[in-house]
């Protein structure tokens, strides 16, 4: 059976080797949020490690009780966030594509390569607040609840602000297409 | 139930958790407003797009290369850990066995009660010559205590070094465990300022 993240956590407090475990079950949900929330590949590597050091160096006042990754996702969330204000320059995702591992025919993956840089562009162009939730709910796949934990707001204001990120997200993409329906 | 209520029902639908009871009134009310039907249509393109954006992934390299770079905030000495408390404890249970080998290994009890001694000859010494008393007192005591030292054995000496090692030890560990390690209170996650 595989053993809970929390009793990880209790664990790597008296050996800290055990910490990698944790860190292997989340660095690709670490690192995905924080390319979508920054649009730069590489900056959000550095931004996943910098979470579980952070992390890591937080261990001993973790609340028992708590769960882990909320409290994770909160640290990596904030990180970005800081990040994206202290450079509110867009990355050019041209220049620093996000990585794929998908496999499609020349065509469709020219296609779909531009509907999703299209798409992380008019992540990157809404206000923080609504970018995270975005983020959360459809990169990492949180519930609402989820999502409440690593926010710490009620479940309506996370709703709240869901549903309006994502009109202001179809707003952004309708524009985009000058008027005519996605 | 006005659009707007309406747009929300469609919003929790994309999320999967609409209810049973609420789907024929969304279902009902597209198929007579145009203007939700379409606004429909475009929020599901809109979650469909977000659900193709690519999980990025990292190396299996990634967390060893964390791990080299980790402070060392709860990474405590090996004196401080389980396996430093049971240490302690096993010295300690030495030390008494030593301590009770010797008890009965000197054959006699005169380094357990030295002081009597001392204390006996002093008072015959003032008793008989209250004048010199004051020197053959000091040299009386000297030499009693000297003998005292010389008649201890060894596996008391260990014994007690081994006992009051091994106290200090669980003193320090237990004294680790209580307190938070100073460097967790100087990190707090400040919450994000979302800016509108």
């Amino acid at each position: 059976m595989r053993q809970s993240d929390e009793s990880l956590v209790e664990e790597a407090l008296l050996r800290p080797e055990v910490f990698a475990e944790l860190i292997t079950r989340y660095q690709n949900k670490v690192y995905s949020l924080a390319c979508r929330i920054t649009g730069d590949a590489e900056e959000a590597k550095d931004l996943a490690q910098e979470t579980f050091i952070r992390a890591y160096t937080s261990l001993p006042g973790f609340h028992r009780g708590a769960r882990f990754s909320p409290w994770l996702y909160r640290i990596a969330t904030n990180l970005s966030l800081n990040y994206r204000k202290r450079r509110r320059e867009a990355v050019p995702l041209a220049d620093k594509p996000l990585p794929d591992e998908t496999s499609l025919s020349p065509e469709e993956a020219v296609e779909r390569k531009e509907s999703q840089e299209r798409i992380q562009r008019a992540i990157l162009g809404l206000p923080g607040l609504y970018r995270t939730v975005l983020v959360l709910r459809h990169v990492n796949e949180l519930t609402y609840q989820e999502i409440a934990q690593v926010l710490e707001i009620p479940v309506g204001t996370v709703k709240a602000r869901l549903f309006r990120a994502r009109d202001m997200l179809r707003e952004v993409l309708r524009s985009e297409r000058d008027g005519t329906s996605i | 139930m006005n659009c707007n209520e309406i747009v929300e029902l469609i919003n929790l639908e994309i999320d999967g958790v609409l209810p049973e009871s609420e789907q024929e009134t969304l279902a009902r009310h597209l198929r007579l407003c145009h203007d939700c039907a379409e606004r429909g249509r475009q929020l599901r393109e809109t979650a469909r797009l977000l659900s193709t954006l690519p999980k990025a992934s990292l190396p299996a390299s990634f967390a060893q290369a964390v791990m080299a770079r980790l402070p060392s905030i709860s990474r405590k000495p090996a004196l401080f850990d389980l396996r430093g408390s049971v240490a302690a404890a096993l010295m300690g249970i030495l030390g008494l066995l030593l301590l009770f080998l010797a008890g009965y290994g000197a054959g006699s009890n005169h380094y357990v009660f030295p002081q009597t001694e001392v204390e006996l000859d002093t008072e015959l010494a003032q008793v008989t010559s209250p004048l010199e008393g004051v020197t053959s007192e000091t040299e009386a005591a000297f030499d009693s205590l000297l003998d005292a030292i010389e008649s201890v054995p060894l596996e008391f000496v260990i014994g007690m070094c081994l006992i009051l090692g091994s106290t200090a030890l669980l003193f320090l560990h237990l004294m680790n465990q209580a307190t938070e390690s100073p460097t967790a209170a100087l990190v707090r996650i400040r919450r994000p300022r979302h800016h509108a």
